[in-house]
């Protein structure tokens, strides 16, 4: 049953062309350049938000036609097929269908591989079948060159019946021919089926077709979908109420399909394949064919048994050093930029309560995100060059093993290393994952994996109770070996926990791997850096509204109500005292019982509630509580303070390396962040649900960081290590 | 048969083959969903596959692409060994 063909579409050209309007859909499966392709057609003329009433990002751009059309472009998730995998591609036929809550775009661009002609064309036959006007934009022509693939564009012209635009997007090469042909592609017939089914097919499925058209489908589509339906196991949700009416068509479609001999699950990719194939053998040469390709040899080491794991260990260090100490620089021109604004602006407002609020409450509070942007920055370049280059593919298959033991996904690996510069972002890499479970399973526990703001907290703490002496043969020094410590109970943590949430809340089998390696290629740096940039948008953007509203409310309680101080005290003893006069300090007398049996008094206490929105927060704080003015993890005035620190009561000292100890324990586990919050909750699910999964998060992160405290000081005080 | 001729392959898992071999698809037993999605990769009954890596996730090349599939999967892909 060949899809009918409709008559020639298009609106008569408008006399001023410039006020034309034409929406393209850009799509095509994963690693065509089809990024590459969008930042080179639209620039920086681009817009990230999400698709209605899901998670899924939506990156919109805009450009000009040849005659100043106003197009503009949406680029979808790459997908390999028109069937949904996973929520993003989900969402990418939803919008080619008109079911993803906005309208049918005009045009659609197909980006296919030149290298890998053959699956390629699998989606494009089913994006001709929609009877869209379509256009194939035929990228990475100069790696298939390389690889002695000649593909012939006019003969495919011909074999597809839509134009096709060879380009090298990376050089911005065959990018006007494509913008043109996305205007005149509507004035052309509309693409139709590329291939054509026997009379005994057409005849077994022409029910399922009619069902389908009433159903509200247009034609073109109900013809895709009536050999679709007959692969997959269950139907979309975007049937809504129909899908009763269409399950039992499809069970008598797939008896009918049998009928003839043909198998129905796998008829639609023989039918599509069978054509792909031989498009493939009319158009293209392969003059290496058979033969080693640079991918090749280059997988032979990074895949190979025993330097696969070393390389890969190497990478990560390598990862590691660059989040951690090149964006160092950069992180602390943007504190004294911050800095800067904060001392400019107090010194034009009077003392009082505005200033408080502005300085303290608002350039505080924004400024303790900021901070984070050159490393969230980093951790995105470094994930966006190793995603580009084909590396990650081959991360997550050397990791899959390590990770199924605990009951994950290979790919759930990547979303945990980038946990140690920052959990916001790494939960929103867990998108990748396609299997739900697997990947809140991950979101669960990315928190544990020790980020970058619990730096501060170990340093000053190690700073002042661990001597910095030589161990293990002068090798490493006792300091450096308890920050390794505290990362590694932060992983090993992790892992059980996910093991745990997998044989209970989120039970189930992880979700075999198919994973495709793509070839390895030179990233595109125009493009990452314009992907780095979209991610550092979302980051302020959604995490800079939460945190700023909760650094206000924490100013406001650590100043209200106020408390008069006799004079002649001394500017920061004057400022201890109004803090436990305050809202905040009261807060910390009453959760001092409950922090008590960890060794800690109000004072600590305080520190841990003021840094429940942000963990940095608890050595701004101790440094405000012990008076040594703006104390930073570095402070020696603020290390010797706490090393001396007395209790009056008894005598004895306040803070011994057993407390400190203990206190990094419950920074390792406590969910400090409400960053990470807002993201949990927009990326398992939104809604009741979301937050439902974020409060699980954080009570069982609370109840770990606790009761592991209480375990490291009551059983170092029984073992006698007081 | 005459003495000492060849004996023609017989079907196996995929899962048993090794590096290097190189096999048609008789049959996708694994899960539905897993099928599906493999028959639009082009992994499909009739597809001529070569094994690159055989440990504990295989490596193939079917139709030019590279796919990495785990045990589940490749226990339950039966394929005709041509080589």
């Amino acid at each position: 049953m060949a899809a009918p063909s409709a008559p020639r579409i298009g609106a008569p050209p408008p006399n001023d062309a410039s006020t034309r309007r034409i929406r393209v859909a850009l799509v095509g499966n994963p690693n065509t350049g089809k990024s590459t392709l969008f930042n080179a057609l639209t620039g920086m003329r681009q817009r990230v938000g999400n698709f209605a009433g899901v998670t899924v990002e939506r990156v919109e751009g805009a450009m000009r036609g040849p005659n100043g059309e106003k197009v503009t472009i949406v680029d979808l998730p790459g997908c390999y097929a028109l069937s949904p995998a996973s929520p993003d591609e989900e969402i990418a036929l939803g919008v080619m269908r008109g079911t993803a809550g906005e309208p049918m775009p005009d045009v659609v661009v197909v980006v296919a591989d030149a290298l890998h002609l053959e699956r390629n064309l699998y989606l494009v036959s089913q994006v001709l079948e929609l009877g869209l006007p379509t256009v194939v934009a035929l990228n990475q022509v100069d790696a298939a060159a390389d690889a002695g693939v000649d593909v012939d564009a006019v003969a495919l012209i011909h074999e597809l019946g839509a134009p096709v635009i060879p380009t090298i997007a990376t050089r911005g090469e065959g990018l006007d021919v494509l913008r043109r042909a996305m205007v005149t592609v509507l004035d052309l017939p509309r693409p139709t089926r590329p291939f054509t089914l026997s009379s005994e097919l057409t005849d077994a499925v022409a029910p399922l077709y009619d069902t389908l058209v009433r159903h509200g489908a247009r034609p073109a589509v109900a013809a895709h979908d009536a050999l679709r339906l007959l692969a997959v196991p269950t139907l979309e949700t975007w049937y809504g109420d129909s899908r009763g009416a269409i399950a039992p068509m499809v069970d008598e479609a797939r008896i009918a399909v049998a009928a003839t001999g043909a198998n129905p699950r796998s008829l639609e990719a023989e039918l599509r394949y069978g054509w792909s194939s031989g498009v493939v053998a009319r158009t293209v040469v392969n003059h290496n064919e058979g033969a080693r390709t640079g991918s090749d040899r280059i997988d032979a080491v990074v895949l190979h048994r025993v330097w696969g794991p070393v390389l890969f260990i190497a990478v990560m260090a390598l990862v590691f050093q660059g989040i951690f100490t090149w964006s160092q620089p950069l992180m602390t021109g943007v504190e004294w930029a911050i800095g800067q604004l904060g001392d400019t602006v107090g010194s034009l407002l009077p003392d009082g309560d505005l200033r408080g609020l502005l300085v303290d409450g608002v350039i505080g509070g924004v400024g303790s995100v900021l901070v984070f942007l050159p490393q969230i920055a980093m951790l995105f370049l470094f994930i966006g060059i190793l995603e580009d280059s084909g590396y990650m593919a081959r991360a997550a298959y050397l990791m899959d093993r390590l990770m199924r033991r605990v009951g994950l996904h290979g790919k759930s690996f990547i979303p945990m290393i980038s946990g140690f510069a920052c959990a916001v972002p790494a939960i929103m890499a867990t998108r990748t994952i396609e299997e739900r479970k697997d990947r809140l399973a991950t979101i669960m526990v990315v928190p544990l994996m020790s980020c970058s703001a619990r730096l501060p907290v170990y340093t000053l703490l190690i700073g002042a109770f661990v001597p910095p002496v030589a161990v293990l043969g002068g090798l490493f020094s006792l300091q450096g070996v308890t920050m390794l410590l505290m990362y590694l109970l932060g992983t090993v943590t992790a892992l059980a926990v996910a093991a745990v949430f997998k044989r209970t809340l989120l039970r189930g089998p992880v979700r075999p791997m198919i994973l495709e390696m793509p070839a390895y290629r030179w990233p595109n740096l125009r493009t990452t850096l314009q992907n780095v940039w979209h991610r550092a948008q979302m980051f302020l953007r959604r995490a800079g509204t939460v945190i700023l509203s909760c650094s206000v409310l924490l100013w406001a309680l650590a100043t209200y109500p106020r408390t008069d101080v006799p004079a002649g005290t001394t500017p920061d003893k004057a400022h201890e005292i109004r803090l436990e006069h305050s809202a905040l300090g009261h807060i910390g007398k009453v959760i001092e019982p409950v922090v008590r049996p960890l060794g800690y008094d109000w004072k600590i206490g305080v520190s841990i509630a003021a840094s429940f929105a942000a963990r940095e927060v608890f050595v701004s704080t101790m440094g405000t509580i012990y008076g040594v003015g703006e104390a930073d993890e570095t402070s020696v005035a603020l290390r010797d303070r706490l090393r001396s620190e007395v209790n009056p009561r008894t005598g004895a000292l306040r803070y011994t390396p057993l407390i400190a100890l203990g206190l990094m324990v419950f920074y390792v586990y406590a969910l400090m962040c409400i960053s990470t919050v807002a993201v949990t909750v927009r990326e398992a699910g939104g809604g009741r649900i979301g937050w439902n999964w974020a409060i699980i998060q954080f009570v069982y992160m609370l109840g770990l960081a606790y009761f592991a405290a209480l375990a490291v000081y009551q059983g170092g005080r029984l073992l006698g290590f007081q | 048969m005459p003495t000492g001729a060849a004996r023609a392959p017989l079907a196996c898992r995929l899962g048993d083959c090794v590096a290097g071999a190189s096999a048609t698809v008789v049959a996708l037993g694994c899960g539905e969903n897993e099928a599906c999605r493999l028959r639009e990769l082009g992994l499909m009954e009739g597809a001529s596959i070569n094994v690159v890596d055989a440990r504990h996730c295989m490596l193939v090349n079917v139709r030019g692409s590279r796919l990495a599939l785990s045990p589940a999967i490749t226990a339950g892909i039966t394929v005709l060994p041509t080589r």
